[in-house]
């Protein structure tokens, strides 16, 4: 389990190192835009369609690298008060819901990446893109944060019986 | 089943969730989940992937990610800090002057900033250590800090209004001019309320010998560290009041300009970046995931025919539109005490616009007295973020409930400045109207 740790933990680098770069994307591109619109230039027509894609980029390429941060906020109005033992037990049950309700939106996902690849959808704007494309990192970033989930209930369950 | 049922069946059970500790970004998703599976069947949730791709891949929403990184910039590069030393030098022997440092250095910086949390801290760092050595009461040093922290959600760049503008079909670029005059007045008002309190009682804020600063030193003081940030802050909200840049231009405009001064401090360095890019990274990733579970949650919502039952139930209610905005305002004040700021939005967000648009209201004004209820929320006990954050700065001989005590007259501040915009709509609304 280590060894699928480690490549994990690599992956959501990986796709954190994307995010990153998307976002860096998003802000030279639309330093970029103003600018020329100030010269009276033609700003290239895919930056706001580009940029939008970005957003949701973003999102499911960090999803994961956040949840293993323990970074997605959550309330710990209960949490906060529950002795060390019962909060692994609270951690295993978020980890296993998070897993079951990431493991459906992946699966759902790849299902419609799929059907859109065989139709050949295109998603039409300013640039034509196969939708399955866009759609995609959806499937990838619920699929990671599933593995992320299930990740998770292996590493808190094995310090259960230590704490009882 | 009644649509009263399944819509009390759907916020409890998201709610339940929530309060276990679940992260709010997978509850929103899991509900959304368990709605579809009950209204549409496992067919359902071939729609989700796409709903999730029209929530987030919306260019209302491209401000965020550079707005909160201005402020990551901004709070990484440390450049803000050395305002406090210029504010420092032209308040003079005002009384409570610490505290009025406090309110003036939190207004700037949350035209700096859009973070509540970010401007809370580093007002708490830089000034709480100085104010406890000369005996300022938790009244004049913790009250002022956590007050203004929260400015940044109301003054632009406010990543927060982007996201309440676009879950509640807002125009983005309107609510964020239109937070700018509540903004001030709310600065304004701590400001007025500092002064007052120091002055019928000194012992809050213990007077001290302050070293003059010629006009010459202060003027200098002032191009050299102040004027920098000012052209900043033109770069956001100049542009949007001239109607040279959209929002999101704003933004980066706003980015770049901050790049430029910290260069200008030579501040900027490649661990700067990476940390601001990094610390950009999580608040975005953060807010987009809780925001892509919003348009299934507000379909399921309609599709339960809980929207249409609410607007049904308002319209026999036989109450004023006033009662009814403050029916809402106090819901939202009520849940801000123990849930946090988007959370909030998007369940009330889906419910309240409809209703807004039937009582005829104006969006725009509607949001802002929405963010300042949100602001309200921040330092109301018993689960105010900020009086979280101000104990984590604050020494130890300082307890939580002293804070909270300390927050209390800014929280009537607030609720007389929400009244205020209730009132005379005009104050949220105006430059909005004057801008290009």
């Amino acid at each position: 389990m280590g060894r699928l740790d480690r490549i994990l933990k690599y992956t959501e680098i990986c796709m954190a190192v994307i995010a990153g770069l998307l976002l860096v994307f998003v802000t030279v591109s639309m330093c970029l835009s103003i600018t020329l619109r100030a010269l009276n230039l033609q700003v290239p027509l895919w930056s706001v369609q580009f940029n939008e894609y970005s957003l949701l980029w973003i999102a499911m390429f960090g999803g994961a690298w956040l949840l293993r941060k323990d970074k997605h906020v959550s309330l710990d109005t209960v949490t906060q008060r529950l002795k060390p033992g019962k909060l692994k037990v609270l951690r295993v049950i978020h980890a296993s819901l998070g897993f079951i309700i990431c493991g459906i939106l992946a699966g759902y996902s790849g299902a419609v990446v799929w059907d859109n690849y065989k139709r050949g959808v295109m998603d039409v704007r300013a640039v034509d893109v196969p939708k399955y494309l866009i759609l995609s990192t959806i499937f990838i970033g619920f699929l990671l944060m599933a593995f992320e989930f299930f990740n998770k209930i292996f590493l808190t369950s094995k310090q259960l019986p230590k704490e009882s | 089943m009644d649509w009263w049922v399944i819509f009390s069946l759907f916020i409890g059970g998201l709610v339940f969730l929530l309060i276990l500790g679940f992260p709010i970004a997978f509850a929103f998703l899991g509900m959304d989940l368990i709605g579809t599976l009950y209204l549409m069947g496992t067919q359902g949730f071939f729609q989700i992937p796409l709903q999730i791709f029209s929530s987030l891949s919306t260019f209302t929403l491209s401000p965020i990610p550079l707005f909160i990184l201005m402020g990551e910039l901004m709070f990484h590069s440390g450049v803000a800090y050395r305002t406090i030393d210029v504010l420092d030098k032209w308040l003079g022997r005002l009384p409570g002057r610490l505290s009025l440092l406090a309110a003036a250095g939190g207004t700037l910086f949350s035209a700096l900033s859009g973070s509540t949390l970010a401007n809370t801290a580093m007002l708490g760092t830089v000034l709480l250590p100085d104010m406890q050595r000369r005996g300022y009461k938790p009244a004049m040093s913790v009250g002022p800090i956590v007050g203004v922290g929260g400015l940044a959600m109301l003054i632009p760049p406010s990543s927060l209004a982007v996201v309440l503008a676009a879950l509640g079909h807002i125009p983005v670029g309107k609510i964020l001019l239109a937070g700018v005059i509540p903004g001030l007045m709310l600065g304004g008002m701590f400001a007025l309320y500092i002064i007052v309190r120091c002055w019928l009682n000194p012992e809050l804020a213990p007077r001290y010998e302050v070293v003059s600063a010629s006009w010459t030193d202060r003027m200098v003081l002032l191009v050299q560290y102040v004027f920098p940030l000012g052209i900043v802050i033109f770069m956001v909200l100049g542009l949007m009041l001239l109607g040279i840049a959209t929002p999101t231009e704003a933004a980066a405009s706003g980015v770049l300009g901050t790049v430029i001064v910290i260069a200008f401090f030579r501040k900027l360095s490649f661990e700067v970046i990476k940390n601001s890019l990094i610390g950009t990274l999580e608040i975005t990733v953060m807010i987009f995931m809780i925001i892509a579970a919003s348009n299934s949650f507000s379909a399921i919502l309609s599709f339960s025919g809980a929207t249409q039952g609410l607007l049904d139930v308002i319209r026999h209610l036989r109450l004023s539109p006033l009662l009814i905005l403050i029916g809402m305002q106090l819901l939202v004040f009520f849940l801000g005490m123990f849930m946090e700021t988007i959370s909030i939005m998007m369940i009330c967000l889906p419910i309240f616009m409809p209703i807004v648009k039937l009582l005829g209201f104006n969006p725009v004004w509607f949001g802002v007295i929405m963010l300042i209820n949100f602001e309200m929320g921040l330092i109301t006990p018993p689960f105010g973020m900020l009086l979280f954050v101000m104990k984590g700065v604050a020494p130890k001989e300082i307890s939580i409930e002293a804070i909270c005590w300390a927050a209390l007259p800014f929280i009537i501040c607030d609720a007389v400045v929400m009244a205020m915009i209730i009132a005379i709509p005009d104050l949220a609304l105006w430059l909005p109207a004057f801008a290009r």
